[in-house]
């Protein structure tokens, strides 16, 4: 699994924090931070969900 | 059984509704008509980065043709549904030709968005000869494109409206170097649900930026000048000149084509928590409102994470049976730079608290309260906090309700 964040597309909301921090985090503006972009196969399900939750739809998960 | 499911408007809550029965393991049919001529794409970009010429239209999609193929959705742009018939289960389309024009379903979902308000003096012209009023309105990407075309430096642009959008919009054409004037009938300047409760701090904002704000005025018509542009007449008998004239007045749920189907309630097309209209008919996003079951009252969807979340909440019911929680609301502005985030039901808070940051600064978070509890947040240029709140009012979200009988 890959996970791919577009900055310029973020909107800050956070959702994806709230879903599943130990792959997302904020900067201080509020924008996503990627931690991990090659998490294990059981986290698959925690992108996804990130990834369809996302205001600004700017996290994609390639499997 | 469910073979073919028809999902009527191709924005953010019919494309969520599609993703997420594929998602959950519906493998049967899925067509879905989308009115514009175009691929979906993220509607908020369009008073922001749209309006201010920062992307290019391209960015604003809301996914890449690559991943509408994987989908395998028959997805038909320029197809705009003008008729349902509930007894033959078919949708009708202003597509000509009728292998495509009439398309059976087994379940419906209507997402067919909602329409810009025209102010009531610009619908008609009481002379015939005199073309209506040059105003624009804001939709759709095309509009915004044709208003970012207008958004010239040192121009006299003229929005009308004091909610979210005027807002946007006048932030964004002074950010191109117009001079703004922002104007309309409220009060104050509104925030959606919250009200005029920060009205000060957006009066604030506008006046650091070069916006004039005129509230309480009540705008009777535009009419061409005689030299270039508009005159704007106020009912006060008052006139300002103005070269671009905007209205953001609010919209209305497109379901003026579901007329005779018996699906709308005083004119409203109205679904229960889990967005059911009647038997295998369902809706999402802008134009439903969907029962509350926090407020027993039916709240309209308003924002585009609404819009997904309802999809995502019927698409995971039809394909799998899934109940999910009613949503809560969330939205957020970029006015002049600030970004301002709301989350839950604001409206019918009693108090409302600074949890963080200060009142007088451009970093503030609030808390709003009903009796005492938490009903909803409000951030300033605070996204972390925010969050961090957020997790505790999204903690306190009640589990899904029952599926009722339909009729």
């Amino acid at each position: 699994m890959k996970i791919e964040v577009t900055r310029s597309t973020c909107v800050g909301a956070g959702q994806c924090v709230l879903v599943a921090d130990d792959l997302f985090d904020q900067d201080d503006d509020g924008l996503v931070v990627l931690i991990e972009e090659d998490p294990g196969e059981d986290r698959v399900e925690s992108a996804r969900l990130a990834a369809s939750l996302c205001p600004a739809r700017a996290i994609q998960v390639r499997e | 059984m469910i073979e073919r499911i028809v999902v009527v408007g191709a924005s953010t809550a019919g494309l969520a509704t599609v993703e997420s029965l594929r998602e959950a393991g519906f493998r049967g049919e899925v067509v879905l008509l989308g009115a514009e001529h175009r691929d979906p794409y993220r509607r908020p970009a369009l008073s922001k980065q749209i309006l201010l010429g920062t992307w290019e239209p391209d960015q604003a999609r809301l996914v890449e043709a690559s991943t509408l193929r994987a989908l395998e959705v028959d997805f038909r742009p320029g197809h705009r549904a003008v008729r349902i018939d509930r007894r033959s289960r078919t949708v009708q389309t202003d597509h000509h030709a009728i292998e495509t024009g009439i398309i059976g379903y087994d379940a419906v979902v209507i997402a067919t968005g909602a329409s810009a308000r025209r102010p009531s003096w610009a619908s008609y012209s009481a002379e015939a000869n005199r073309p209506a009023p040059a105003i624009h309105l804001l939709r759709t990407l095309d509009d915004a494109l044709r208003i970012a075309g207008q958004l010239v430096r040192g121009r006299r642009v003229t929005v009308l409206g004091t909610g979210i959008l005027g807002s946007e919009i006048a932030a964004a054409a002074s950010a191109r170097g117009a001079r703004v004037s922002l104007v309309g009938r409220g009060a104050g300047l509104s925030l959606g649900a919250v009200g005029l409760r920060f009205s000060d701090r957006l009066r604030a904002l506008h006046a650091a930026h070069g916006v004039e704000v005129r509230t309480g005025a009540e705008v009777e018509a535009v009419r061409p000048s005689d030299g270039p542009g508009y005159d704007v007449l106020f009912a006060d008998g008052t006139r300002s000149g103005s070269d671009v004239v905007i209205a953001a007045v609010g919209a209305e749920p497109a379901v003026a084509w579901l007329a005779g189907s018996g699906l709308l309630t005083d004119g409203s097309l109205l679904a229960d928590s889990h967005g059911r209209v009647a038997d295998r008919v369902f809706a999402v996003g802008d134009a439903t409102s969907w029962l509350d079951p926090a407020t027993g009252t039916h709240r309209p969807c308003g924002h585009q994470l609404t819009a997904m979340e309802q999809g995502r909440s019927v698409g995971r019911l039809l394909a799998a049976g899934h109940l999910s929680p009613y949503p809560i609301p969330f939205f957020w502005a970029e006015i002049h730079g600030a970004r301002i985030q709301a989350s839950g039901r604001l409206d019918i808070a009693d108090s409302v608290e600074l949890l963080a940051g200060d009142h007088d600064s451009d970093q503030a978070l609030f808390e709003f309260r009903t009796g005492d509890r938490t009903c909803g947040l409000v951030a300033w240029n605070m996204p972390k906090p925010f969050r961090t709140h957020r997790a505790a009012l999204l903690a306190e979200r009640s589990p899904p309700t029952p599926l009722l009988e339909t009729s």
